[in-house]
């Protein structure tokens, strides 16, 4: 049953919907100002956050594939992949435009 | 002849709408009042705060605390006040958290009344004294400060309280107490954080004598009119305006009167991260993090630029003489 549902085409779709919810959610809280008092802050520390949260989960694919004898698993290990990567994108985007206004040297000196 | 009836002559108004003679009397009081209150925090800031006060169901009425303009030196910033909102949720209270959300969520636990604070060491008659006496010791005075966080962001808020110089007077230091100690409480019932073991509880603060009577260095009672909320540092707290927020101790319990300088939690946790003097200074950075800018909460949108960070958060001209001849990176 878990089986033929993890090899629908579809349930590929509705995970990377599911993973870009957090993103959504940052989003729609820039707009309805729900990101408390210092929103840059809150922004870089939660797109740091969900980099490893899905870091996490991504890394233990290839684990949980093995111990549980499911290949079709392997089929959500690059979407998984790359939406760490859109995380971490989004990390150091925030970083760079609302904490260092993107002064490239000023960047380079922090890191 | 003239016969005055109801129908002419001036209009009667209701009873309802004649002024109180208590309150008519008091119409010059109240005028000074409003515009104290507007000059020291700027209508916009009060009316957030009313907005706050009336919407949120967080909101607790405080005692409020009289107090009138400081005439200290540096001590009236005209920047835009904070929110009270901001100023009172997004802070750093370890005992309740490690989150700047957690004070406001978890130091209602803590135990503001009844208060003491100890006084021992080099001093004529180490005593513990009530709350209640400690603040008779000096004129409550308004002061609007800068608040540097060593984060890097930054308020103004608007404290009421007096000198600390007017405390170490009362209590009259022996000539060889070169410091101060500041004891903050540490109750494992009441302060969830105390868990954590990243600080060596209680936290421990400290002032060089000249630091600490500095006229600008605030015994702190209150903040926007009235005594302060438990997750500032209820009943008592320290303010220090040239140094990093954490040099600021909260919910004091005791002060000692010391030769010796006292090693401060920080210092202690992190020696590398964080020195004794721990002044306001964009020239000396963080290990890990810039110092020399700042964000100013609640000021500008997510692409605005953030403010410079100023020497001594902006009080130079009134600190500078006591560091002179120091070596300020390597006393940080």
């Amino acid at each position: 049953m878990l089986r033929q549902v993890l090899r629908k085409p579809l349930t590929k779709f509705g995970l990377v919907l599911v993973c870009l919810m957090p993103f959504a959610w940052l989003c729609s809280g820039i707009f309805l100002d729900g990101l408390g008092p210092n929103p840059a802050e809150y922004l870089i520390r939660s797109t740091g956050d969900w980099t490893l949260r899905f870091l996490c989960i991504t890394l233990l694919v290839t684990p949980l594939r093995v111990v549980f004898n499911m290949p079709e698993l392997l089929r959500f290990r690059r979407n998984l992949g790359v939406l760490t990567f859109f995380y971490a994108l989004m990390h150091a985007l925030c970083y760079s435009v609302f904490d260092m206004g993107l002064a490239w040297d000023e960047i380079v000196v922090d890191m | 002849m003239l016969i005055r009836t109801q129908q002419d002559g001036f209009i009667h108004p209701l009873s309802s709408e004649i002024t109180e003679q208590a309150a008519y009397a008091n119409r010059r009081q109240l005028l000074r009042q409003w515009s104290a209150g507007a000059a020291a925090l700027g209508m916009g800031s009060w009316a957030q705060r009313e907005a706050f006060a009336q919407g949120g169901a967080a909101a607790v009425k405080l005692a409020a605390l009289p107090a009138t303009q400081s005439s200290v030196q540096g001590a009236m910033t005209v920047e835009k006040a904070t929110s009270y909102k901001d100023a009172t949720t997004y802070n750093n209270f370890y005992e309740f958290g490690v989150d700047k959300s957690d004070p406001a969520r978890n130091a209602h636990t803590l135990k503001a009344a009844p208060w003491t604070i100890e006084v021992e060491g080099l001093v004529k008659k180490p005593t513990r004294f009530n709350l209640e006496d400690v603040m008779k010791w000096g004129a409550m005075q308004e002061r609007i400060y800068r608040m540097r966080c060593v984060e890097g962001w930054s308020m103004v808020i608007p404290w009421i309280g007096y000198s600390l110089s007017d405390l170490i007077k009362r209590v009259e230091p022996l000539p060889g107490a070169k410091y101060l100690e500041f004891v903050t409480q540490a109750d494992p019932q009441t302060m969830p954080g105390l868990r954590g073991g990243y600080i060596d509880w209680p936290y421990l603060e400290g002032l060089r004598m000249d630091e600490a009577m500095h006229p600008l260095s605030l015994l702190t009672f209150g903040m926007y009119g009235e005594v302060l909320p438990k997750q500032n540092g209820a009943p008592v707290r320290l303010v220090v305006p040239w140094k990093y927020g954490f040099k600021s101790g909260k919910s004091i319990v005791k002060i000692r009167f010391v030769e010796k300088q006292p090693v401060i939690s920080w210092a202690k946790s992190a020696p590398q991260e964080y020195g004794f003097y721990s002044n306001v200074n964009p020239t000396v950075d963080h290990p890990r993090w810039s110092q020399a800018s700042e964000r100013r909460i609640g000021e500008g949108g997510l692409l605005d630029k953030k403010r410079k960070t100023l020497m001594f958060n902006g009080y130079e001209a009134q600190v500078a003489s006591l560091y002179t001849g120091m070596d300020l990176a390597k006393n940080f």
